[in-house]
């Protein structure tokens, strides 16, 4: 009996063994294409195709590749797509666009009442568009999209005159119109198309209508997709030369390098940061669109000691960045401002450089911080530091999240003397406790926006990541003579005074800029990762296998 | 064949009886020395003695017993004696391998690996042992109930158990500790809550086998009571399992705990674990082995201790294996 | 019998049901909202998604639509997922689950049992210590780690097998193996345990006074009833194999069901989580029912009454 079993189990495991090993060959590819193909792994895929719901850059990513908008950003260039030029009027208020001659993948004509529809679809409140707030400068659009009920479209500053023609009214004057459009991706929606898919718009590839210059031929949800060039792209011919795109969903960073390494994959998006020197010079870094940084809850129970701008600034000095984020992470880069190192201003120097502010250096400053850190005791009648209460750091929960908390809070310890303890949530729970100001220092890593006046726009009061924590007329005030300021020079120095006055009262603290890594093999030319707005642009992209 | 005796038989038997002379010396008490008529091979031993005494012969079990024994005491001493404290951070000295220095190397932040395992021994064990105890405890009455009394109470128990099982154990977790913390004392009760159900219905099966078994029955009609009979008569029975049972799940527990911070809900910092050391090496494996291999060789040798010493735990209280 | 039949049923469903509801309400309790889940949303913002969504109904309307729905048997549409249904995504997801947890099944059946088997007869020999040996080690090493071993050394330096992905039969030995392992190892242990409680039982002895073969005692005997204290966690296992690991699934890339039951409470998308929750019980429930049936069946001790 027992030789029988025995017998039986071995035949089993030796079958599956020999099917196992027989075919495979490590290394393999499943397609010997002409070249032009591209295998790539990826950290994160989209969620959603239909850009009126769409919350993440993931799908923005995608977006780029499968739609064709009226601009579009090549790194820091903006690129004329489906329209061919474009004119504004003398105090920036008035933008006009011409359209080309374009298609759908289905052959359906690009019309300009199809770019006003997916504005339309956007601003109106029925529509449930969580992105709205990004065209808030044309004018009347914040008006009618904050209204309870769908209000009168003829409001709003968007309309097309004729097929081939689409004009823009903002609100304020605004010279980054081009760039905030290209950036923000701008696609033209068929009504008839959109009506019909209903909710299930953009949830699989029969339900997405492409446009730009790849067809999605191909998509499992958190797995992986296809695209195959679209030859009726109007540029299919200049741009966009690879002809097949294969992208996988891989989470595990073990595992992605090994794809990577051992040739599966001739490409990989965000190098797992541990991995950066193994990978040597296959490996590019370049800074994101992204900072993380820490706010302080004034509203909380703490919120004496929270307000004081001597505290935080005791807080913001006692850290040394630079050598936190070389241990953590090298993609990053320490930060020091509010504003990111990415952008120049009008005489193509370089934000930071033109503008210096008087703050903290990347290293800290331990000396200066005890000053601030007596200051402040001295502001609020304590007698010593043991007296503080212990502050809670709330952040959402990340492994690197943790590493980096768990760096601050133990700086905070030894330079300072205080106590803080870490709570990591999941990240909806831990966004939750934000705005309902459970916290006393909230962690967490946010979206730059497109120009330097926008970021700073967002921490207006009433603007996107205003919670009550941080609140200042003098900000509001310089912020909004900016916006209304022509002169790009002028523009750029109110921002820099804002930045100063935010940095300097300690508004927020900022802890590091988010970088990108990206590995490519050698016969890979350009694989580039966007810098502004989202998209992966290989526009240029070459596979010289 | 006849099951009748014959007649003629029947009358030869009762003249037999007829002779038998019945006098008064036959009534006489029996002398003392004629009583001794077994003869005792050794002293009478109680069960739990003759317990202690297998498993203190067992070699195995003594040398699993130390073991254990050791990791504790490294656990309690070895941070406070330590140079390092564990959650110092030193960002000029990060992920150094093992050296005269730093006995285990370091990690990301620079901080000593030798003070953060012991420290994560701690948690490790704490939550381990607790993690599989309460559980256990919590299943073994609430199973025993269902399983000894059957009827309703069983199907309301057991639905019960089929509906907290259904739901989300990160649900439950998520809440556990959001309103009490991320403490070791939040996750033993995060543990009890997702755990006990298991257990429940292994037991309640267990008592089930057991219930209808004939020496329940003698002592039901000998007038047991329920706690009696569930206690006495049915759980040595179990008992043996049981052990084994409880020094599986701790590996369970510790394991559990791992996995939390693999999604990342794991015990607060700094406190660390031995799970959560090892799930951050994994990351790290390939640049920085000794992250990975000396916290989980150490899981490993743990658990292999507890396993055989419980193994020979389940031998000793054995009543079968009485030799 | 077929009366007991029909209760069980009817209470099954009433357990469906309490599943599905005791589920929907907790998870309400949790703080924040499906939307903020990748980035910071102005209030605003968020209110003008609930609103799309139906969520700022009162939470006993949304329970009645829901209710409503699912006795259509329709979990509705993900939260994160704009435009997926929610049955789309278990449709999708649970086949690759389902293949990986019932190779990995019908792997560590007959290998756990013999190995056990064997372990009990050759009790105390170094046959008997390698298999124990065996079976720890399959308990001691958590899966992520044993995942991340084996893919290092069969994917990565030997490149016999390939690194990740679900795509040929190839691809599913490593992951089958991985989940396989420490199943094995812990049936391994069970059985060599029963085995050996069983062969002091006095229903052996009088086999063997009997005169029966070793063989028949083993068989007849010794095995039924070893794995009789095995049926109940068996029901439970079938389930937790089908519903995927999260961990297995993340480090091959496996678009499997097991990482949704994470990410979905993790992003609080609420029908998500619902209809995998509900989807899971049904299942729960019916491996229960079932394996109650088998063990009356089987073992005649336990009468279902």
């Amino acid at each position: 009996m027992k030789k029988v079993i025995a017998l039986f189990v071995a035949a089993v495991l030796t079958l599956s063994l020999a099917a196992g090993c027989n075919s495979y060959t490590g290394g393999d590819k499943e397609s010997e294409g002409s070249g032009d193909e591209l295998f790539t792994c990826l950290a994160g895929g989209p969620v959603t195709l239909n850009p009126i719901l769409s919350q993440s850059s993931n799908d923005g990513d995608v977006f780029y590749l499968i739609y064709t908008a009226l601009m579009r950003m090549y790194q820091d260039e903006v690129l004329y797509d489906a329209a061919e030029s474009y004119e504004h009027n003398d105090d920036f208020t008035e933008y006009t666009f011409h359209l080309r001659d374009c298609t759908f993948a289905d052959g359906t004509p690009i019309t300009a009442q199809m770019f006003e529809y997916t504005v339309y679809c956007m601003l109106t409140p029925s529509f449930g568009c969580g992105n709205a707030d990004v065209y808030y400068m044309l004018s009347g659009a914040e008006a009618y999209n904050m209204s309870e009920e769908d209000g009168d479209w003829s409001t709003v500053g968007c309309k097309a005159t004729d097929d081939k023609t689409l004009v823009f009214t903002l609100a304020y004057p605004d010279t980054d119109f081009v760039t905030e459009l290209a950036a923000n991706f701008l696609i033209p929606l068929q009504q008839s198309f959109v009506e019909e898919k209903g909710d299930s718009l953009g949830s699989s590839v029969e339900n997405t209508q492409c446009s730009g210059p790849y067809i999605l031929t191909d998509w499992q949800l958190e797995s992986s997709l296809t695209f195959e060039k679209n030859d009726k792209y109007w540029d299919a011919e200049n741009s966009f030369p690879v002809k097949k795109i294969e992208m996988v969903e891989v989470d595990d960073a073990n595992t992605k390098v090994a794809m990577f390494e051992n040739g599966e994959a001739d490409a990989m998006f965000v190098v797992p940061a541990s991995y950066i020197d193994h990978l040597g010079d296959e490996v590019t870094t370049s800074p994101a669109n992204g900072i993380n940084m820490m706010w302080r809850n004034s509203q909380g129970t703490n919120g004496a000691l929270m307000s004081n701008a001597n505290f935080g600034l005791a807080l913001s000095y006692a850290l040394d960045r630079e050598s936190m984020m070389n241990s953590i992470n090298p993609t990053t880069a320490p930060a020091v401002r509010v504003v990111s190192s990415m952008f120049q201003n009008d005489a193509g120097v370089n934000f930071h450089e033109a503008y210096p502010v008087d703050y903290v250096g990347v290293g800290g400053d331990v000396e200066k911080a005890k000053e601030y850190l007596a200051a402040a005791l001295a502001d609020l009648n304590y007698a010593s530091v043991d007296e503080l209460p212990t502050l809670r750091f709330v952040t959402y929960e990340n492994s690197e999240q943790k590493l980096i908390a768990e760096a601050i809070i133990d700086q905070w310890k030894q330079n300072l003397g205080i106590s803080v303890t870490l709570e990591q949530y999941t990240i909806g729970t831990a966004i939750g406790m934000f705005y309902t100001g459970d916290f006393d220092i909230f962690d967490i890593g946010i979206d730059v926006g497109v120009t330097c006046l926008s970021t700073m726009d967002s921490f207006t009061s009433g603007g996107s990541y205003d919670n009550g924590c941080w609140h200042s007329d003098e900000f509001d005030a310089l912020i909004k003579q900016a916006k209304n300021t022509l002169d790009q020079s002028e523009r750029f120095a109110l921002a820099s005074q804002a930045e100063q006055l935010m940095l300097s009262e300690a508004g927020i603290i900022p802890v590091f800029f988010q970088g990108n890594a990206i590995a490519a093999h050698d016969y890979v030319e350009n694989f580039v990762v966007s810098t502004i707005g989202a998209g992966w642009q290989f526009n240029k992209l070459h596979v010289n296998k | 064949m006849s099951r009748t005796v014959s007649a003629a038989k029947a009358a030869a038997v009762t003249e037999e009886i007829r002779e038998i002379e019945i006098t008064e010396a036959d009534f006489e008490p029996v002398p003392e020395s004629e009583r001794d008529t077994d003869i005792i091979v050794r002293p009478s031993v109680s069960y739990w003695k003759d317990a202690f005494r297998r498993i203190t012969h067992d070699r195995v079990a003594m040398v699993s017993l130390a073991f254990i024994a050791v990791i504790v005491l490294l656990a309690v001493f070895a941070p406070l004696f330590s140079r390092f404290q564990y959650e110092t951070n030193d960002l000029a000295s990060s992920n150094l391998p093992p050296s005269a220095e730093h006995w285990f190397g370091t990690d990301t932040l620079g901080r000593d690996l030798w003070a953060r395992v012991w420290v994560g021994a701690r948690i490790s064990l704490i939550v381990g042992l607790f993690g599989a105890i309460v559980p256990q405890a919590l299943g073994i009455v609430i199973g025993g109930i269902a399983g000894y009394f059957g009827g309703w109470v069983d199907m309301v128990i057991m639905r019960i158990i089929d509906v907290g099982v259904c739901i989300p154990e990160l649900i439950y977790i998520t809440l556990i500790m959001l309103y009490l913390g991320s403490g070791p004392l939040p996750l033993i009760l995060a543990f009890a809550m997702v755990g006990w159900m298991g257990s429940a219905r292994m037991i309640r099966g267990r008592i089930m086998q057991f219930k209808n078994r004939e020496f329940v029955l003698a002592s039901k009609s000998l007038g047991g009571t329920p706690f009696h009979l569930i206690f006495r008569s049915i759980f040595p029975n179990i008992l043996g399992q049981q052990v084994v049972s409880l020094t599986a799940s701790i590996p369970g527990a510790i394991f559990m705990e791992a996995y939390l911070s693999f999604i990342g809900l794991g015990i607060q910092s700094p406190l660390t674990s031995w799970g959560q050391l090892s799930q951050v090496g994994a990351g790290n494996y390939r640049l920085h082995p000794y992250q990975l291999f000396i916290p989980g060789i150490l899981i490993s040798l743990t658990i292999l201790a507890l396993y055989l010493f419980g193994n020979s735990l389940r031998d000793a209280l054995d009543p079968h294996l009485r030799d | 019998m077929r009366k007991y039949i029909l209760r069980r049923l009817i209470i099954s469903v009433i357990t469906v049901w309490l599943i599905a509801t005791s589920c929907f309400f907790l998870l309400r309790t949790l703080p924040g909202n499906p939307f903020q889940t990748t980035s910071l949303l102005s209030p605003d913002m968020v209110e003008r998604m609930m609103h799309y969504y139906g969520l700022d109904r009162s939470l006993w309307e949304q329970y009645i639509t829901y209710m409503q729905n699912l006795l259509h048997g329709n979990f509705g549409y993900s939260l994160k997922y704009a435009g997926q249904s929610v049955n789309g995504i278990i449709a999708s997801t649970f086949p690759l689950s389902a293949q990986l947890g019932l190779q990995a099944y019908f792997l560590s059946i007959p290998l756990g049992f013999l190995f056990g088997i064997i372990a009990a007869r050759c009790r105390g020999k170094a046959v008997d210590y390698g298999l124990v040996g065996f079976s720890v080690l399959g308990v001691s090493v958590p899966v992520f780690i044993l995942a991340a071993m084996l893919q290092y050394v069969f994917a990565i330096r030997l490149k016999w097998l390939p690194v990740a992905q679900w795509k040929s039969f190839q691809h599913t030995i490593l992951p089958t193996i991985t989940l396989a392992f420490s199943s094995i190892a812990g049936r391994t242990r069970s059985m060599r345990t029963f085995m050996l409680e069983i062969v002091n039982e006095d229903y052996i002895k009088t086999a063997k006074a009997k005169g029966l073969s070793k063989y028949k005692i083993i068989w007849s005997h010794q095995i039924r009833n070893a794995v009789i204290p095995m049926i109940p966690t068996m029901g439970m296992e079938i389930v937790g194999m089908l519903m995927g690991s999260f961990v297995v699934e993340q480090i091959y890339a496996i678009p499997g069901i097991g990482a949704q039951f994470v990410t979905s409470v993790q992003n609080l998308d609420y029908t998500m989580t619902l209809g995998l929750t509900v989807f899971f019980g049904v299942f729960v429930v019916t491996a229960n029912f079932i394996v109650d049936m088998i063990y009356g069946i089987v073992d005649p001790r336990i009468r279902v009454r």
